[in-house]
């Protein structure tokens, strides 16, 4: 019988952002994504968000520094870092939030449906989710650079 | 955290005295990367501290942790395919004619690591060998790794590894969701027994009709590989079968193996013709007396 | 060899087209089950049809779910291979993808290595190792 749960815990988030980030950037590398909630949100940064309505109200937000958004791309796209385009940035950026958010969308009451995801690079912003609060957040560290994922619920 | 030459080559000495296992020269990354999280549970800034301190105590749970660190290997639901492929059509078929006065069967799963593949035969046995349905068929995997071991008992997985070569039909049949992770059923976990054990050792002290040893031999030297099998032979039922990894071969010289195409797979089987005339000293169960197949 | 690869994720898309033509295919994209069918019609047409489609589930205009029944009910497209690629990965989803007619299921995030474990599994031609991957 399959056990939904009412919320991911923060194990199952750093489960599915490690793994995340590991198929795709491969842990042959050698340097591992590291559980490390001290870590804070850098000030610059690339941020990408998911939403997620249906039997659960909610959001995802994934945080990195801009260094660690380049080794995303790179990683994903299999394209050297000093070629990137921000464009691709973005597009990994998205697409990491987006299996995230997946990811706790399936182990949340349903049926949801998650939106597109959208991303913002910059420095000193916040993104605010009308009518959500914090319930979940983990903290990584990658080679000194920061990612911090949030859950939101509403 | 890098590793000198002087400590690499004494750590490479340490696991192979403990494991018999081979770090041969060009294998510093690996060390490197899977000593440092030793290093760091147990609080040495460097690989210099830890082997300095690993020198003077060897027999101790820093010893047990790098020897762990460095003998677990990879593993995935049906691997390389072909051979449970051998198994389904050939090797179970022909062993559930053999035993079909006793309807038993005991199998050995050595170097079972996250436990994939003891429960991919269990997978196998279950769902594709019908005359086997109704036996006492039970399964031993072991492996040098407590902390594997430990994982394969708990028969929980992620994502990424029930991607690796488990079929979904499969995945849904015997798996239930649990988090973020799939859950091995009762049915196929009650099949399997979880030990540690080290193929340098005395063997089992059980009989077994068939022996999976894949993948876990390539690391040893030739002596270490043959003192192994010699040893695995002796408790091997005299028509049993043992399956070896794709690219591995036993030596020509294993007196008691014959060697069979079968489907796509090489398996050996037990030949109790001739009588081995030297056995290492440390093997513990005597070898019956010569007898005609 | 031929694939076709839907996703609604332009970034998605672009990693398993990375990855089958690694693998030796020629690979056609679609961003969803609409565009895919009308490329199965137009590559039908053309004698170039796919022997690979890897199918997301959601997806606007139409669902990959929704693509594999279609699929399946037409008989001239009945030798194509459907594998779902998708977060979704609660059984009773993958149970619904598989009697839908879907042949296999991955669920992200994923490995390039599973993309092949499964190509193995399905009996479809791999032409080329990859390069750099984890054994």
């Amino acid at each position: 019988m399959t056990q939904i749960l009412e919320a991911p815990t923060a194990d199952d988030l750093l489960e599915v952002v490690a793994a995340t980030w590991s198929s795709f950037l491969g842990d042959e590398s050698g340097e591992l994504l590291r559980p490390d909630n001290s870590v804070e949100s850098p000030a610059e940064r690339a941020s990408g968000c998911v939403t997620i309505r249906g039997g659960w109200n909610g959001a995802v937000l994934l945080e990195l520094s801009p260094r660690l958004a380049r080794v995303a791309a790179s990683g994903l796209f299999g394209t050297p870092e000093d070629e990137l385009v921000p464009e691709e940035i973005g597009d990994a950026v998205g697409e990491l939030v987006n299996i995230v958010g997946g990811n706790v969308k399936g182990m949340l009451p349903g049926p949801s449906e998650l939106s597109l995801p959208s991303v913002t690079v910059g420095t000193g912003f916040s993104v605010h989710v009308p009518h959500a609060t914090a319930h979940l957040r983990v903290g990584f560290s990658w080679c000194g650079e920061p990612l911090v994922v949030r859950v939101l619920q509403s | 955290m890098n590793i000198g030459p002087e400590d690499f080559r004494y750590v490479a000495d340490f696991v192979r005295r403990r494991s018999a296992i081979v770090l041969e020269d060009g294998k510093q990354y690996l060390v490197e990367a899977r000593l440092e999280p030793v290093a760091r549970l147990h609080g040495f800034p460097s690989l210099d501290a830890l082997t300095s301190r690993l020198r003077v105590t060897e027999s101790s749970p820093l010893g047990n942790d790098v020897v762990e660190a460095l003998t677990t290997n990879e593993t995935s639901f049906f691997r390389d395919v072909h051979p449970f492929e051998t198994l389904r059509d050939e090797v179970l078929p022909d062993l559930a004619a053999r035993r079909s006065l006793t309807r038993r069967l005991r199998i050995w799963c050595g170097a079972a690591s996250t436990g994939q593949e003891p429960y991919t035969i269990a997978m196998v046995i279950k769902d594709d060998v019908p005359n086997l349905q109704g036996w006492d068929v039970s399964m031993l995997a072991t492996d040098l790794s407590t902390q594997v071991l430990d994982k394969a008992q708990a028969g929980r997985y992620s994502n990424l590894e029930v991607n690796r070569g488990l079929p979904a039909t499969r995945l849904v049949r015997w798996f239930s969701r649990e988090g973020s992770g799939h859950l091995v059923s009762d049915e196929l976990r009650s099949m399997i027994r979880f030990a540690p054990h080290n193929l340098i050792g005395p063997p089992p002290g059980e009989v077994f009709d068939l022996v999976m040893l894949r993948n876990v031999l390539i690391y040893f030297s030739e002596e270490d590989k043959r003192k192994v099998l010699a040893s695995v032979v002796t408790c091997m039922a005299p028509d049993a079968f043992l399956m070896l990894g794709g690219s591995e071969t036993a030596a020509n010289d294993i007196v008691g193996l014959s060697r069979e195409r079968l489907g796509r797979s090489v398996v050996y089987r037990r030949t109790p013709a001739l009588v081995p005339q030297q056995l290492s000293s440390h093997l513990t169960r005597e070898v019956p007396s010569c007898a005609r197949s | 060899m031929r694939a076709l690869v839907i996703d609604d994720s332009r970034a998605m898309r672009r990693i398993l087209c990375r990855i089958l033509e690694g693998l030796g295919y020629e690979v056609a994209e679609a961003g969803d089950g609409q565009q895919a069918l009308d490329h199965l019609r137009s590559a039908g047409a053309a004698g170039t049809m796919p022997m690979l489609a890897l199918v997301d589930w959601n997806m606007p205009v139409m669902d990959g779910y929704t693509f594999i029944q279609t699929v399946r009910a037409t008989p001239e497209w009945r030798g194509l291979t459907l594998m779902m690629v998708t977060t979704e990965s609660e059984h009773g989803q993958v149970v619904r993808a598989l009697a839908a007619g879907a042949h296999e299921y991955v669920i992200k995030p994923f490995t390039p290595d599973a993309i092949v474990d499964k190509l193995q599994l399905l009996g479809l031609p791999i032409e080329a190792a990859l390069t750099g991957s984890p054994s």
